[in-house]
């Protein structure tokens, strides 16, 4: 096992720029994510760390040894893609012991570390059986259990599991934390879905266009985003950004689009151009006007267990808001919105990095 | 909704089987006038095939379809002036969108400065006004999919059937729709016959939501009724993220009180002993809870003793922001999955005790699937 770093990465093909400086550190032992969008270069930067694809610019270091001139085979990073390439022919026994026998281990040892690895996977019952037999979750098992036999010093998982179906795809999230957690495994896991990253990572990263955005734990990236991305990308739903002119005033920030305007006691400084955001469970509904309050209309209710989330029109914008299921709503009802100050969050809406809190 | 006596749509008996397969088997449903209705089930299910038996696609090998009462079985879809939109868009492919669009109209005699209004104002509403002029071959998927959704919309059917009709929407643009589905139904009372496997859009837009499961119906019932008093197995964890919690129980007596007992916990339920007692797997039961109706124990704050407690070490933590899942092990080793506010911080190992009411406590028969309420 291993800590890896990527330094100042740079990829293009041809036009297309894939990666612009991307750099991260994750530690022996960890389990990394990468979070971005399909196209943000999660695959490059996983090609790169690999030795399928060389960098134009920038370093990758493993177990604190620069690698650019490493080959492939020598770098000791086992890969798992989404579409699992598992041997049609062979049992998961011979799949798994595949890359043991290239390394020409005693049949042994091979015999001994294959079914180590599918007890922690528990795939024993498939030892002996080929693959169009199995489930797509006991696939994913297997292609994981080929690229762990070799105990790698860093496994790299690239969305892995996103084609399963959603009950599966959580078992396998558990099943894969455990497992990194009874092995120490340095693992990194790139997709674009947050539920998935933050099931399962120690600390995500989040990738937009080959440059990183912001890196934390789950819950840190959550409560302080960096970046408007950051902060709509995480949340189910995402946090509500509107777009304002932010004008100060004696008492506070005046933030108004058309004939949406909420005046706020934060204090921004100058008039400026700016994304407002409150996360759907901050926003609170009335029933009636009350100081400070802006009118809103019900449009959609979507029920949510002990919860509903709520679509709402003020103005120009369409607001998500989380209410319990004992507030009575219903469709096209006027409703009045409070938004705690403790809770706004303001961003430049040019560079979109977060102004409010500081 | 106020009902009317008789139902717009009704379906009685209805099977239908494909070379030997049977799709959907002995189906019985109505629908009524004005109601937005979803069908909601996984792939397979039958829900297409009897989205396309209603609008005249398919003929049911056995039973029949009334509409207003009046027997439609053998009828051509044209005569039945029911719109419909299916996953293939079947779009004319020579013809610009506006053409498309305006196509059915002109077919129905409409006046060409009525057709120019009610084309742009439901191509502005589907974000389609720059590509009016375009050929319909020219057009990505997601665009197909609005231009067949537009084409519905423009003749302003009475009944509008729709098979997964925003699945391939950009994300913003799906919500708007629903919203615009909605007031369609609400503003000019149209009745919706709607498919999706998103049991999310289906909560969202049904009055009431048909449950369906290998050809046959699980349950019809309003949002509410299907998430919290599933009628069967199937529905109960079908519906819901995370799914609800299903643990098997014995039934037994001990001095004189009825009680559940897994491995790890026991409550009783002597008020339900009669629809216990009726069931016909005894003593095997299945309890089903919600992940959002277990609460974490507070020494401080000692609890009624009447609360069922199960001793728990937590095994995985998703911190999905406002909330967080949490999977436990209990001492058997049992799974159990609850939502909680990420107020609170967990680490894996933590030691917690679990409670939840004996009467939030969801029955179900093993065997044949049903819930015992």
């Amino acid at each position: 096992m291993a800590s890896i770093e990527v330094r100042q990465l740079h990829k293009r093909y041809g036009r297309i720029t894939a990666l612009q400086g991307l750099d991260f550190f994750a530690e022996d032992g960890e389990f990394f994510c990468l979070l971005g969008a399909p196209g943000a270069g999660k695959t490059t930067t996983f090609r790169i760390i690999a030795g399928l694809e060389r960098p134009d610019m920038g370093e990758v270091w493993i177990g604190g040894e620069l690698m650019n001139l490493i080959p492939a085979q020598r770098r000791d990073v086992a890969m798992v893609f989404e579409d699992v390439a598992l041997y049609p022919h062979m049992s998961a026994f011979d799949n798994i012991a595949h890359p043991l026998r290239l390394r020409r281990l005693p049949e042994g040892e091979i015999r001994r570390r294959v079914g180590e690895i599918a007890e922690l996977l528990r795939i024993s019952h498939l030892l002996h059986r080929l693959p169009h037999t199995y489930s797509g979750g006991e696939r994913r098992r297997v292609a994981i259990a080929r690229a762990m036999v070799r105990r790698p010093r860093v496994l790299l998982l690239d969305q892995a599991f996103t084609d399963l179906d959603a009950k599966i795809r959580q078992e396998m999230a558990a099943e894969l934390k455990r497992l990194q957690r009874e092995t120490g495994q340095t693992m990194i896991y790139a997709t674009h879905d947050f539920e998935e990253a933050v099931a399962m990572a120690d600390r995500i990263l989040v990738i937009r266009e080959g440059r990183g955005v912001q890196v934390d734990e789950p819950q840190v990236l959550y409560d302080r985003p960096a970046t408007a991305f950051v902060a709509s990308f995480l949340g189910s739903p995402g946090m509500n950004l509107l777009r304002c002119q932010a004008i100060p005033e004696p008492e506070g920030t005046r933030f108004i689009h058309a004939d949406f305007t909420l005046l706020s006691p934060v204090q921004l400084g100058e008039k400026r151009e700016v994304l407002l955001g409150i996360r759907p469970e901050h926003l609170q509904i009335l029933l009636s006007r009350a100081p400070g309050s802006v009118e809103a209309e019900v449009e959609i209710i979507q029920p949510l267990g002990l919860e509903r989330i709520i679509d709402l029109r003020a103005g120009p914008f369409v607001l998500k808001a989380i209410a319990s299921i004992d507030l009575p709503l219903q469709l096209r009802q006027r409703v009045w919105l409070l938004w705690p100050p403790e809770h706004l969050f303001v961003f430049d809406a040019a560079t979109e990095e977060r102004i409010y809190p500081k | 909704m106020a009902y009317k006596e008789q139902a717009l749509i009704r379906l009685e008996g209805i099977t239908k089987e494909f070379n030997g397969t049977i799709a959907v088997q002995d189906m019985n449903l109505e629908v009524q006038e004005g109601e937005f209705l979803c069908f909601l089930g996984p792939s397979g299910c039958g829900k297409t095939t009897t989205l396309r038996m209603i609008a005249g696609l398919e003929r049911p090998t056995r039973g029949e379809i009334y509409l207003r009462g009046q027997r439609i079985t053998d009828w051509p879809p044209q005569r039945r002036n029911i719109g419909f939109m299916f996953q293939n868009y079947a779009l004319f492919q020579h013809m610009s969108v506006y053409d498309n669009l305006a196509f059915g109209l002109r077919v129905r005699r409409v006046p060409p400065a009525e057709i120019e209004r009610r084309v742009r104002a439901v191509a502005q509403a589907l974000e389609l006004e720059t590509v009016l002029n375009l050929r319909a071959s020219r057009l990505d998927l997601s665009t197909m999919q609005r231009v067949a959704l537009a084409r519905i919309l423009v003749i302003e059917p009475q009944v509008l059937l729709l098979d997964e009709p925003l699945n391939n929407f950009r994300p913003g643009l799906r919500e708007l729709m629903r919203a615009e589905l909605k007031r369609w139904q609400y503003q000019f009372g149209r009745t919706m016959v709607y498919v999706t496997h998103d049991q999310e859009e289906a909560l969202t837009l049904g009055d009431r939501v048909v449950v369906m499961n290998a050809g046959r119906i699980e349950q019809v019932g309003t949002p509410d009724e299907v998430y919290w008093r599933p009628a069967t197995l199937f529905v109960a964890s079908f519906i819901g993220r995370p799914p609800m919690n299903l643990i098997s129980v014995e039934y037994r007596i001990s001095e004189g009180h009825a009680l559940l007992s897994s491995l790890d916990f026991e409550l009783r339920v002597d008020e339900r002993r009669g629809i216990i007692e009726a069931s016909r797997s005894l003593p095997h039961l299945i309890l089903g809870i919600r992940p959002e109706q277990l609460q974490i124990s507070d020494p401080q704050a000692p609890s009624p003793g009447d609360l069922v407690r199960i001793p728990v070490k937590v095994d995985l933590i998703r911190p999905l922001g406002r909330k967080l899942i949490l999977d436990l092990k209990t001492r058997s080793g049992l799974l159990i999955q609850m939502v909680t506010p990420s107020t609170r911080r967990f680490t894996v190992g933590d030691d917690l005790e679990i409670v939840f009411h004996p009467h939030q406590a969801l029955l179900f028969d093993p065997q044949t699937g049903q819930g015992l309420y």
